[in-house]
């Protein structure tokens, strides 16, 4: 188990993703639509979050093995679906 | 929204599964609903990795049978080099598959919003839609079309795709056993409930009849859950059979949830097997699937990841019942969130809005165990994992 390995993947994970905010939140300029704090937040809070975490946990030649692979994934999706459902609490 | 539906979306979301608790998609900000189509296809990217890299290193419920067609899913330990490339290479089909889903969906009559919306969910295997009528909202059947050749690839092995497209092997679609047993069996499941259709009288013409036929099994059997009309009110033993066809799912490192064809491949194989064996005692089989020898211990393993799956199946469908859920609806709820398949029967037949909240907790959970195809999740809890 290599603990900042898996950090490193969650960091390059999490920075990655945040940039699918970007689309629903160039929509809701577009359609000047509520709720578009919700995403500027969470692509800013993911990006850094993200960056911070990988910028901290960066060293050569990672290794990985499987079960690292599992944890920083399974660490991601965790991640996101507590953001997600912010998105959807905001609804009316 | 409260939380325990707003945890609920994202879950199906996430796990591709598409389940809704939301009345009134049509009314909702474009950005919200281009926001639940991207999870969907940011979880059908993960899981496609995690089904290609992870699992089958794992050896869950047999996994590692597959594990010779991509580099990276050689079950050795060291994951960075080859993940790599594997991830690059699943990234340019799975994009390159959505691309051209949107690019069909906007030629056959969508606006750019839903063509773009729709090939999200719909490669991903999702079932999310902008509309509350789903893919019905369109009433187009060249859009159907395009969403059953869709559903239909990305049920197809990402493996497959690997090697017909990256490997040189246009043809490897007709010759992969897993691909041609999952066709074999959407078939066998249409040409049944068009004969039903037909015997019960239920459509005024048979092209109508055929054609949301063919949908809604596609959709069911691939785990998708698109539908154009409500197919729990098919008659007879239909809507249980599209669910049963959604326990067998698609196939091995693709979005699709279910059991996996492969895992029932070989189960009829064993089987049958097993019926010889009693006519010919002393006889020494050996399973096969296509030319590949079945290892025994594989599939010891495909039936054990079977029997767990009963167990889980059944715990749950008790817990639903507990919330006071009637059999159909507790049945299929939670068969079609195990599946992650999305639509269910009875009170959860287009959305999730009725279920108590601890229901949705319960239902969340099944969502994710049918995700990481449970071994994955129970194999954090033990001990052995961590001291690795």
């Amino acid at each position: 188990m290599n603990y900042k390995s898996i950090l490193n993947l969650l960091g390059i994970l999490l920075g990655i993703f945040s940039l699918s905010f970007i689309p629903p939140l160039i929509l809701s300029y577009v359609y000047n639509e509520s709720g578009n704090d919700v995403f500027l937040y969470s692509f800013l809070f993911f990006f850094i979050l993200g960056g911070v975490i990988w910028a901290a946990t960066r060293q050569e030649n990672l290794p990985l093995n499987i079960s690292d692979g599992l944890l920083s994934q399974l660490c991601f999706g965790l991640f996101w679906l507590v953001l997600a459902q912010f998105h959807f609490i905001f609804l009316d | 929204m409260n939380v325990s539906d707003a945890i609920f979306e994202s879950v199906s979301g996430i796990t591709t599964t598409g389940a809704t608790t939301i009345v009134g998609l049509d009314n909702l900000p474009k950005s919200i609903l281009l926001y639940r189509q991207l999870l969907q296809w940011i979880g059908g990217m993960g899981l496609i990795v995690l089904a290609v890299a992870v699992m089958p290193a794992l050896g869950i419920g047999g996994g590692q049978l597959y594990k010779m067609e991509l580099p990276g899913s050689h079950g050795n330990q060291k994951l960075t080099p080859k993940i790599t490339d594997s991830a690059k290479a699943l990234w340019k089909i799975y994009v390159g598959l959505t691309v051209a889903c949107a690019t069909l969906y906007l030629l056959s009559g969508m606006s750019l919003f839903d063509s773009i919306a729709h090939s999200l969910s719909t490669v991903a295997g999702g079932g999310f839609s902008t509309h509350d009528g789903s893919i019905g909202f369109f009433d187009s059947a060249l859009i159907e079309t395009v969403c059953i050749i869709f559903m239909l690839l990305s049920a197809a092995s990402f493996a497959v795709h690997y090697a017909a497209i990256f490997g040189g092997k246009p043809l490897k679609y007709f010759y992969d056993s897993e691909f041609k047993f999952f066709l074999s069996v959407v078939f066998l499941i249409i040409a049944v409930s068009l004969i039903v259709h037909i015997v019960s009288n239920s459509y005024a013409d048979i092209f109508s009849a055929f054609g949301s036929t063919v949908f809604h099994v596609v959709s069911t059997v691939t785990t998708s859950g698109f539908t154009t009309e409500n197919f729990s009110l098919w008659p007879g033993f239909l809507p249980y059979l599209l669910l049963v066809g959604a326990f067998m799912g698609a196939c091995s490192q693709s979005v699709g949830g279910g059991i996996k064809a492969w895992r029932v491949l070989i189960m009829i194989n064993q089987a049958y097997k097993e019926i010889l064996k009693t006519i010919h005692p002393n006889a020494v089989l050996t399973s096969k699937i296509g030319s590949k020898v079945i290892d025994a211990k594989i599939a010891e393993k495909v039936w054990g990841f079977f029997s767990i799956y009963v167990f889980i199946f059944m715990f749950l469908l008790m817990a639903m019942l507990g919330t006071g859920l009637s059999f159909e609806t507790a049945f299929s709820a939670v068969g079609a969130c195990l599946n992650n398949l999305g639509p269910g029967l009875g009170d959860v037949a287009s959305n999730y809005a009725n279920v108590s909240e601890l229901g949705k907790f319960i239902l969340c959970f099944a969502m994710i165990l049918g995700r990481l195809e449970i071994f994955t999740l129970l194999v954090l809890f033990t001990p052995a994992f961590w001291r690795r």
